[in-house]
């Protein structure tokens, strides 16, 4: 009692008695922050010094380890955000709740505030509740690691920057989670506008764009055009951390700083949209009428948005279910069933969200405009995909509107097999090679557009003419355009293989082409290298050679041969297996290789003898000489067969063809339902023998599959 | 003082109130009366500046009270189902409030709650609808507020509890200056406290008035006439409101001053007359059955 006569005398303000009031919530964030922080960074570093002396780490690098582990769990790169987005959803929900009753409202709205100062106070108080124990833990878990020295100074910096970006994160969140409090009056409501509102950019990004793949026959997926040209913080924030975060970082200042600088945009992003929304949440705030308390909305313009696009959602949605459902996608049926669903589940979607929204079973007929108006605009979107009223499909620039053009097939063409772990390349993004699309998007400038013009029209025909074939029968290419505006379109275009092969000759036999086709590797590339090791493999054998100078003398050759390829050659020859080189750098875990691949076609005359000089490359690999005996499994009925005399496997020989060569234009894999296996004894240099497995192809222009068969068993 | 003037609100397609007209001076007690959904919440929550009107103004010394923390620090609104802050104690309560208003007697709490028999560091959670409008009324007077707008002042409370609230509201009066102004469905709660009453009958105000002025120009008389001429012309005179018979007993509500209805009674001849005192429902059954309404049906219950 003396306490609390102690208590009643001392005066506290506005804030302080919102804080008291709110103390459960304060333990909660208190409980997780201090779980995540302290506990877990006291496990974490535990662990990631268990597991570096399992594997018998140095000290240097078991050192460098535990940093990046205690660094990706209490620095910006950790997923704490995910944590204090959770939590600025909840303090939101909970400090704005007095507006959803009308007790409350009672309450607040008689105290002697105006409402702005009651919108500061109790919005203030939620970033208190969050930041203080947060940047507490944080600094306490940056202690414990320093304790068990596992902190450097750049860490300080880490941490730092970890307090700000989660912060960032956690006001986003907050504001727009206030903002929704603000214009409904039921919490459930809230909570589900507040989702609306983070979530809808990347949902009905998500819906149009699978709506593009699946009505475009000219689409091309990138990656980097979805998410990241939304304006949605989160996603963004999260597909730049996923940039950074996996790396393992030397730690540094400049480390750690520069690993930063990818997360800028988004939180700047972040406080922007923080800012609009508190500013807007201020504002209806202050127009909100008191009496809404208790219904869905507080402004009805915030029902007439939000039904009809939770309604649109749905109805795309199940647009989209129908439409993979069917394969032919654009035939009557598949449009009429389509619309139906729109009207069907329009029509349910909005007397559903009507009894939910009014809590009243017969609130379902209301607003039937607004169902009307999200049904029709529903089969608005599907019509402009389904009829395809925007043009994509038969997009094509002008010459003079484009400024310089990459033209390229994924899927015929060794670059695919382009890789590196090098880590320290995604700093860089020009040198971010992890697929084809980027190789070519970063290095392929070719400005011949009046070949181009010509291709991309005859492919848009041939894809028109034949819309159930033109897939499984043409060629497919990806197209980049990058326009005069400074504007970058992708397209996907399949070529006809009857073409006139005229104007891709004429862009694929460029030197140009030829030179940001492979990837020839530097001198100081090769230098710095421990090791350089080149591996020839048609499937059926595989020989590698160390050296240099290998290295050197095989792009040399290649140089002199590659200038024949064109798309002639590449649609007329039969590739006769690959060269990988792989350049390796260090030792252990932070071992760097990188591989390039080249494909090797008959014609590649100066390759093929250097190759075979280098003891690489023999043209009767596919004979008795090499091959042991022969396996054929039809793996439909089940049958085998083999053989292992030499007369009979030089017969059948004469039939078979690399498995590489399926992988390159105009050559299928003509070998039905058999797989071919066969049984190689190499003989090195010091006359050590070793036996391997491979598998090989029939060629189909020879020889059928059945008649294959006859062959073996005659 | 505190004028309403014209003031219009609805919720979505009720319509609460219809340009409600009134006025509440200082220093008297304000008893709002009227059926349950007349608008009298709603009349206290716009008087308190929680609701702002759709039409009209409600003016505290001279102020519009919505939005305007200087007016709203005069008031104190208790209402119907206050709102308490979970797991808090009556202390808890007290403080906020004491933070909240300058002028806060927290010796005035004390001893109210200690009168009242409510222990200070108990749950609210855990204390009786009555004794939850008690620790309000409370807390209410110790703020030293100088309205203290209280809805449904007595409901849950018993009747030894109703004449401690009403001698607390007395004796705060007496001591300082307060306008309390309470609401009720029931008339006869308000009866023996308040010094002005307003009627409210589905969002309109039927008739607000002075109470001793009203008990002033209503007399009610209780007569025995020796013959039927006299009592004829008594009951064509136009400022008799009520008549009823009882045998032969004749029992009138007139209106008029009381020396003026004695001089009436007083030229005729009677075996028996006597002036009688009103209650507040006969005013108010009286007042309102000119005007065409059935008090009797709305807040006698």
């Amino acid at each position: 009692m003396i306490l609390r006569n102690a208590s009643l005398d001392k005066k506290k303000s506005f804030f302080q008695l919102l804080t008291i009031n709110r103390k459960w919530i304060s333990l909660m964030v208190v409980f997780v922050a201090f779980a995540y922080f302290p506990l877990l960074t006291i496990f974490t570093t535990l662990h990631a010094r268990e597991i570096a002396t399992h594997y018998e780490y140095s000290s240097v690098l078991l050192h460098k380890y535990v940093l990046n582990s205690v660094s990706a769990w209490i620095g910006f790169r950790s997923y704490a955000f995910i944590i204090s987005g959770v939590l600025g959803f909840i303090i939101a929900l909970q400090g704005f709740h007095y507006l959803t009753d009308s007790k409350m409202m009672d309450f607040y709205g008689s105290l002697p505030y105006k409402k702005s100062r009651v919108f500061r106070n109790v919005y203030a108080n939620g970033i208190f509740l969050y930041i203080v124990p947060w940047t507490i833990c944080t600094v306490i878990s940056l202690c414990i690691a320093a304790g068990l020295k596992m902190a450097n100074q750049a860490l300080i910096l880490d941490v730092i920057y970890g307090v700000i970006v989660n912060a960032l994160v956690f006001l986003f969140v907050y504001s727009v989670t206030v903002l929704a409090c603000v214009i409904t009056g039921r919490t459930i409501i809230a909570a589900a506008i507040s989702l609306l509102m983070l979530m809808v950019e990347p949902v009905m990004e998500l819906i149009l764009d699978s709506f593009t793949t699946v009505f475009f026959k000219t689409y091309y997926y990138s990656g980097v055009e979805l998410v990241l040209k939304g304006l949605n913080p989160l996603m963004r924030y999260f597909v730049s951390l996923n940039k950074v975060r996996w790396n393992t970082w030397d730690m540094t200042f400049k480390d750690v700083h520069g690993n930063m600088e990818f997360l800028l945009f988004p939180l700047f992003l972040c406080l922007l949209f923080s800012f609009l929304a508190t500013v807007l949440a201020l504002i209806c705030y202050n127009k909100r009428r008191e009496e809404s308390a208790g219904s869905a909305f507080a402004f009805p313009l915030v029902r007439s948005i939000a039904k009809p696009v939770v309604t649109i959602a749905a109805c795309l949605s199940v647009t989209m279910f129908v439409n993979t459902s069917f394969s032919n996608r654009v035939s009557l049926s598949t449009t009429a069933i389509s619309i139906i669903s729109i009207i069907a589940v329009g029509v349910m979607s909005s007397i559903i969200l009507e009894i939910i929204l009014d809590m009243n079973v017969r609130a379902g007929k209301q607003h039937l405009m607004q169902m009307g108006v999200a049904i029709l605009v529903s089969i608005a979107i599907y019509g402009i995909f389904r009829m395809d009223l925007i043009g994509y499909d038969s997009y094509l620039p002008k010459a003079n509107q484009i400024e310089s053009f990459a033209l390229f097939s994924e899927n015929n063409s060794s670059l695919s097999d382009y890789y590196t772990n090098d880590e320290s390349l995604t700093y860089d993004m020009d040198a971010d090679y992890w697929s084809i699309k980027n190789y070519f998007e970063q290095h392929l400038y070719l400005t011949d557009v009046d070949d181009l013009i010509q291709v991309v029209k005859a492919s848009q025909k041939y894809m028109n003419d034949n819309p159930e074939t033109y897939a499984s029968n043409g060629y497919e290419f990806t197209v980049i355009y990058r326009l005069t505006s400074g504007k970058t379109v992708y397209r996907t275009i399949v070529v006809d293989p009857d073409m006139d092969k005229t104007y891709l000759d004429n862009i694929m036999g460029q030197d140009d082409y030829h030179e940001c086709a492979y990837k020839y590797f530097s001198n100081d590339d090769v230098k710095s290298s421990d090791s350089v090791q080149l591996t020839f493999s048609n499937g059926e054998v595989s020989i590698s050679a160390l050296g240099q100078d290998f290295y050197e003398n095989f792009v040399s050759n290649y140089r002199k041969d590659v200038v024949k390829y064109n798309y002639s050659l590449a649609t007329s020859e039969k590739v006769v297996g690959c060269v990988d080189v792989t350049l390796t750098r260090g030792s252990g875990t932070s071992m760097v290789t990188t591989t390039a691949s080249y494909e090797i076609y008959p014609s590649y005359q100066n390759t093929i003898q250097f190759l075979e000089d280098s003891g690489l490359y023999d043209s009767e690999f596919i004979s008795s000489k090499y091959i042991k005996s022969i396996q054929v499994s039809d793996y439909e009925s089940g049958d085998y067969y083999e053989t292992s005399n030499p007369d009979k496997i030089d017969e059948i020989a004469q039939y078979l063809e690399s498995s590489h060569a399926e992988f390159y234009f105009g050559n299928v894999d003509d070998s039905g339902t058999l797989d071919i296996t066969v049984t190689t004894e190499l003989v090195d240099e010091n006359g050590n023998s070793s036996v391997e497995d491979g598998t090989l192809l029939i060629d189909g222009t020879k020889i059928s599959p059945s008649d294959f068969i006859e062959l073996f068993n005659e | 003082m505190i004028e309403i003037s014209n003031v219009s609100k609805t919720f979505g397609d009720v319509r609460a109130l219809k340009d409600v007209s009134l006025k509440m001076k200082e220093g008297e007690f304000f008893g709002l009366v009227g059926t349950n959904g007349a608008g009298k919440s709603t009349l206290l929550r716009l008087l308190s500046g929680v609701l702002k009107p759709d039409r009209g103004e409600v003016l505290i010394d001279g102020e519009n009270v919505y939005n305007n923390s200087r007016i709203k620090n005069h008031i104190f609104f208790i209402p119907d189902d206050p709102f308490f802050y979970p797991n808090s104690v009556a202390d808890d309560l007290a403080d906020f409030y004491y933070s909240t208003y300058i002028g806060f007697d927290k010796n005035i709490y004390k001893y109210y709650m200690e009168e009242l028999g409510l222990t200070r560091d108990r749950k609210i959670s855990t204390f009786s609808k009555g004794m939850k409008r008690q620790l309000s009324l409370i807390i209410g007077v110790a703020s030293q507020r100088k309205y203290i707008v209280c809805d449904e002042t007595f409901d849950g409370l018993d009747p030894v509890m109703r004449q401690a609230v009403k001698a607390m509201f007395a004796k705060e009066m007496a001591d300082h200056e307060m306008t309390p102004i309470l609401s009720s469905h029931n008339l006869r709660e308000l009866e023996d406290v308040c010094n002005h009453v307003g009627l409210l009958h589905r969002g309109g105000v039927l008739l607000s008035k002075d109470l001793e002025e009203m008990k002033c120009n209503i007399q009610k008389v209780q007569c025995v006439f020796r013959n039927d001429k006299d009592a004829e012309k008594i009951n064509n005179r136009p400022d008799i409101i009520l008549h009823e018979k009882r045998g032969k007993v004749h029992i009138y509500t007139v209106r008029g001053e009381r020396d003026e209805v004695d001089q009436m009674f007083k030229g005729m001849e009677t075996v028996f007359y006597e002036l009688l005192a009103l209650s507040l429902e006969e005013i108010f059954i009286s007042e309102t059955e000119v005007v065409g309404y059935d008090i009797k049906k709305c807040i006698l219950g």
